[in-house]
């Protein structure tokens, strides 16, 4: 008993006294928008992990950024995994545990992610090479602290300016009356609402003019509303455009739409009186990645709500 | 009340906690985003015009509030089911073994090729009972394991075996699909949001055999909980009756799962109290249990919704906050120490 | 007793087998030669980081976690006088996990750093509650447990409602945490769980008369000098501080403080002399066993640890209970 009492203690204050190694860095400081700033990342990163297949994903091919690796297991767009996969990006497995030992076989010169979901594990991508995980809401944002990061602000520009030309002449021509929007789901309503903290998608809407319903609108930070099929009545909109996601598999959607669209609580709702009720593609509304999405966007405004009958 | 001549008493107490029920059920359907008098209601239930408020009332309300009482009686009838060939409390269905696994077919379901039927809520609620079947006859072998049969505390342990790993198994298959667990997450937590009338119908037949044959062999139930050794010299076959009293819970309990997911405390809380009313006799408990189960979880829902209004406050995490306290009083000060 | 002695050195042997298969296996190939390699100071780079700085730490954190558990359970088994005890029943795990849950929700990304503190706060908090409650003159076994359970549901509902209303990506944070992995093994980490495990490990190898005593019941134990409410509340408070420990390190682990002492009952006996290092051995070889698998299985994904030997777990421990189902407790 004493010896192995012996073995036990000694192993643990073996542990204890064991010393970590440390790291150093040069190059470019960010101090803003980042977790943890000051952070230093390489003048002209060749070799970039991303963390998550969303925004850093989306946006860093948009700008041009040498991507090595992405959780494409998790991806949600084709498109986009499609994209990565042409541009030789390889999978580095789950963005909320990628595996650490495909991020170091690939040899990463900076790793980019998300501060809300990495931030608990930061530390380790930190031994491996200098990691930045961004912290804004506001994807515009995101995209230009991606864009000063990695020395891309030129082309950042271009893209802004382009969305913001378009957006600008499409908030001319929308028509001032309201528009819901509603996200349908095998268990419930989703209603991503239009505020401070809105969804990247309906944030472009509201930059559109398009104009909610009062339920739509909030001015404090929540993000969505669960309405029940009686609340559903107060989304008024004189046009509703509604997404069907009934789970990872698309395929399925269809015959959700339909039971839905049966109930006489929807044939109530003076948009679908009107017939002026259109679906719209899960994949722009749900899974927004960049400049291209914000476009998808603005063209669904246009052919449902500016040139609509 | 004791003796036989209560039961005149009791029979009276019986039909005056009906008609609470039914009050209240009442006013339950006229509770909601919009408030709808008792008289809309029955209107539209026995006068029905397709007007909005007849519509919410007959496909949105009356359903949940059916689904409530429904899953509250069979609860309360399993949990005083399961008390009889334990002995004695508490060793509710209620606890994690069954309900956890009515939560792992939901999350597997659409893991696996989902057919249309199943976005409509009904596939799922197959899923959920043969899944709660399966954890309740798992529980009962585990937990009979070793000398001395399923004691209760066995049973509740065995529970908490079961459930731990069923809850893994769901987390397992969820952690990877973010919109599967979006779409189960309000589930898992026992919910009566959303049901429908073909949701209730489909489960009917099940819990009302359930609740039949727990109140045909109300005296099996009173002989089962004297223990083995009076029952045998009554001329009971223990094991038979141990058996159909397993079926009749597991039918009951999954029954309920399926319909409301997975609630708590039910089967405990009831059946208690209707042992400290009514005595120890069974012709009484699984009555009284029944109407005071589907009592409890009506109001359980109606507190929900209205202390959060445009969110559906879920019934199972309400049972949660009423039950634990009583399951800790009875734990405390009325436990008989092993 | 040579079979005694077979099965302890076969024990013992698999623990640097298996530590060696950590280091060899994983998604990246290190073969003999790289490994070699380090010894005499030639690896690259890559090699060095993948194996001493990632699986190293991890299959060492997994050892120390596995150890702490086994340890715990056992104790908990023994305080509890029942063999489907575990320290999940005093209600920690469910403390831990409503803890850290609100901690997630709550504080976002801020709330990384504080995640272990508040696992062990709420693991300490509600151990310290479940005892409160069941002392009514003294306390006993049953009632500890059936408090447990209690005050877990409650404590589960108060995460069910978290889950059910928080934003996906923080339930999905949330679960990842819940499921205990090892994922984030660093050697900070791994020190710091080593520095709290040491005192309360120490004292758990010397309270072993205590643990013997306890089998027997109130009456006896009480007969043969020991002090039975004192001695209950030291070794929850114990079982408490180890498994707080773990969780806070790496979340919620179950099944292991379950079924080591078990499979150490089966190979060493009931004698807490011998059950306690044996349900450590046994606790740690199965947690690096369940974190290798956990990563290998379906590279590039993960499956936390906790996943894996919750799998495995309930069957494994199913089989147990149905080979000793003629043995007195």
């Amino acid at each position: 008993m004493k010896t192995v009492l012996c073995l036990i203690i000694s192993a643990l204050a073996m542990l204890i006294s064991l010393t970590p190694a440390a790291a150093q860095c040069q190059g470019r400081v960010i101090s803003e928008h980042v977790l943890g700033a000051p952070v230093c990342v390489p003048m002209a990163p060749s070799r970039i992990v991303v963390l998550d297949p969303f925004y850093n994903l989306g946006m860093g091919l948009e700008l041009g950024l040498q991507i090595v690796g992405a959780p494409l297991m998790t991806a949600q767009d084709a498109d986009l995994r499609m994209a990565a996969e042409k541009a030789s990006v390889t999978d580095i497995g789950d963005a909320r545990q990628p595996n650490l030992e495909r991020i170091v076989a690939l040899k990463p010169d900076l790793i980019i992610g998300d501060a809300t979901l990495h931030a608990q594990v930061r530390g380790m991508f930190e031994k491996i090479t200098p990691t930045v995980l961004i912290d804004v809401r506001n994807w515009k944002d995101h995209l230009q602290v991606l864009a000063d990061m990695t020395g891309r602000k030129e082309i950042a520009s271009e893209l802004l300016e382009g969305y913001e030309t378009r957006v600008a002449a499409i908030r001319a021509r929308v028509p001032h009356f309201p528009v819901s929007v509603l996200r349908i789901t095998p268990t419930g309503f989703h209603v991503y609402v239009s505020g401070p903290a809105a969804y990247a998608p309906y944030a472009v809407l509201r930059e559109a003019g398009v104009q909610r319903t009062a339920y739509e609108t909030v001015t404090d930070d929540t993000a969505f509303k669960r309405p029940g099929w009686e609340e559903i009545g107060l989304l008024d909109g004189k046009t509703l455009l509604y997404v069907v996601v009934s789970g990872y598999d698309q395929a399925p959607d269809d015959a959700l739409e339909a039971a839905t669209i049966k109930n006489p609580f929807w044939q109530m709702l003076p948009a679908v009186q009107a017939g002026r009720a259109y679906r719209v593609d899960r994949g722009t509304w749900m899974g927004f990645h960049g400049v291209a999405s914000a476009h998808r966007v603005l063209d669904d405004v246009e052919r449902y709500i500016v040139n609509a009958p | 009340m004791t003796g036989r001549h209560a039961d005149p008493l009791r029979a009276l107490g019986l039909a005056i906690l009906l008609c609470v029920c039914i009050l209240v059920a009442a006013l339950a359907i006229g509770a909601g985003t919009s408030r709808l008098s008792l008289v809309t209601v029955c209107e539209a239930i026995f006068a029905f015009d397709g007007s909005r408020d007849h519509l919410v009332v007959t496909m949105l309300r009356l359903p949940r509030v059916l689904a409530g009482a429904m899953a509250g009686a069979a609860l309360a009838v399993a949990g005083a089911g399961m008390q009889a060939p334990t002995g004695n409390p508490p060793a509710p269905p209620g606890l994690p073994g069954i309900n956890a696994r009515g939560a792992l077919p939901p999350g597997a379901a659409p893991a696996l090729p989902m057919t249309g039927s199943m976005s409509d809520g009904n596939g799922l609620t197959w899923y959920a009972f043969g899944g709660a079947a399966t954890a309740g006859f798992a529980v009962h072998a585990l937990g009979s394991l070793g000398p001395g049969g399923p004691t209760s505390l066995k049973l509740v342990l065995a529970g908490a075996v079961v459930g731990t790993f069923l809850t893994s198994l769901t987390a397992a298959i969820l952690i990877f699909d973010q919109a599967t667990l979006d779409a189960v997450r309000l589930w898992t937590v026992g919910s009566l949001s959303g049901r429908t009338m073909g949701q209730v119908m489909a489960v009917a037949p099940y819990i009302a055999t359930g609740l039949a044959a727990a109140l045909v062999l109300r005296r099996q139930f009173t002989t089962l909980s004297l223990g083995s050794d009076i029952s045998g010299a009554l001329g009971q076959r223990p094991l038979l009756w141990r058996t159909i009293s397993v079926v009749i819970v597991v039918l009951l309990a999954g029954s309920a799962v399926a319909l409301a997911g997975p609630v708590g405390f039910v089967g405990l809380v009831i059946p208690h109290i209707a042992r400290l009313t009514v005595g120890a006799d069974y012709r009484w408990i699984v009555p009284y249990s029944a109407i005071g189960g589907a009592l409890l979880l009506v109001t359980a829902d109606v507190i929900g919704r209205g202390l959060f209004a445009n969110q559906d406050f879920p019934v199972g995490v309400t049972m949660a906050l009423i039950g634990a306290p009583f399951f800790l009083w009875l734990a405390r000060y009325r436990l008989r120490s092993t | 007793m040579t079979s005694l002695h077979v099965v302890l050195a076969a024990a013992l042997l698999s623990g640097p087998a298996l530590l060696l298969a950590s280091l060899a296996l994983g998604d990246q190939t290190v073969s003999r030669a790289d490994l070699r390699s380090l010894f005499n100071g030639s690896a690259t780079e890559q090699i060095r980081m993948i194996v001493l700085d990632l699986r190293l730490p991890r299959a060492l954190m997994a050892l120390a976690a596995g150890v702490a558990l086994g340890i715990a359970g056992a104790i908990a088994q023994a305080v509890m006088r029942n063999p489907l005890a575990e320290p999940g029943i005093l209600g920690i795990n469910a403390g831990a996990a409503l803890a850290g849950g609100l901690v997630i929700v709550g504080l976002k990304g801020a709330g990384a750093a504080l995640l272990p503190v508040a696992g062990f706060a709420g693991a300490t908090l509600m151990a310290a509650a479940v005892f409160a409650l069941s002392w009514r003159n003294g306390t006993s076994s049953l009632r500890i447990v059936l408090i447990g359970i209690a005050l877990g549901s409650l404590a589960g509902a108060g995460s069910s409602f978290l889950i059910a209303f928080a934003d996906v990506a923080d339930v999905q944070r949330l679960m990842i945490w819940l499921s205990g992995s090892v994922y984030a093994a660093s050697w900070e980490t791994l020190r710091r769980l080593a520095a709290w495990l040491v005192l309360p490990v120490v004292l758990a190898c010397l309270a072993v008369r205590q643990l013997d005593l306890m089998r027997f019941g109130d009456d006896i134990a009480a007969s043969l000098g020991q002090r039975v409410n004192l001695g209950r509340a030291f070794l929850i408070l114990l079982c408490t501080t180890i498994s707080g420990a773990t969780v806070a390190a790496c979340g919620l682990i179950g099944f292991i403080g379950l079924i080591a002492p078990h499979v150490a009952r089966n190979m060493v006996g009931e004698g807490h002399v011998r059950l306690i290092p044996g349900s450590a051995l046994v606790g740690g070889l199965l947690l690096m066993a369940a974190d290798l698998v956990g990563r290998t299985a379906i590279a590039p994904a993960q499956l936390p640890a906790g996943i894996v030997t919750a799998l495995i777990g309930a069957p494994f421990l199913g089989y147990l209970l149905w080979r000793r189902r003629h043995v007195g407790q």
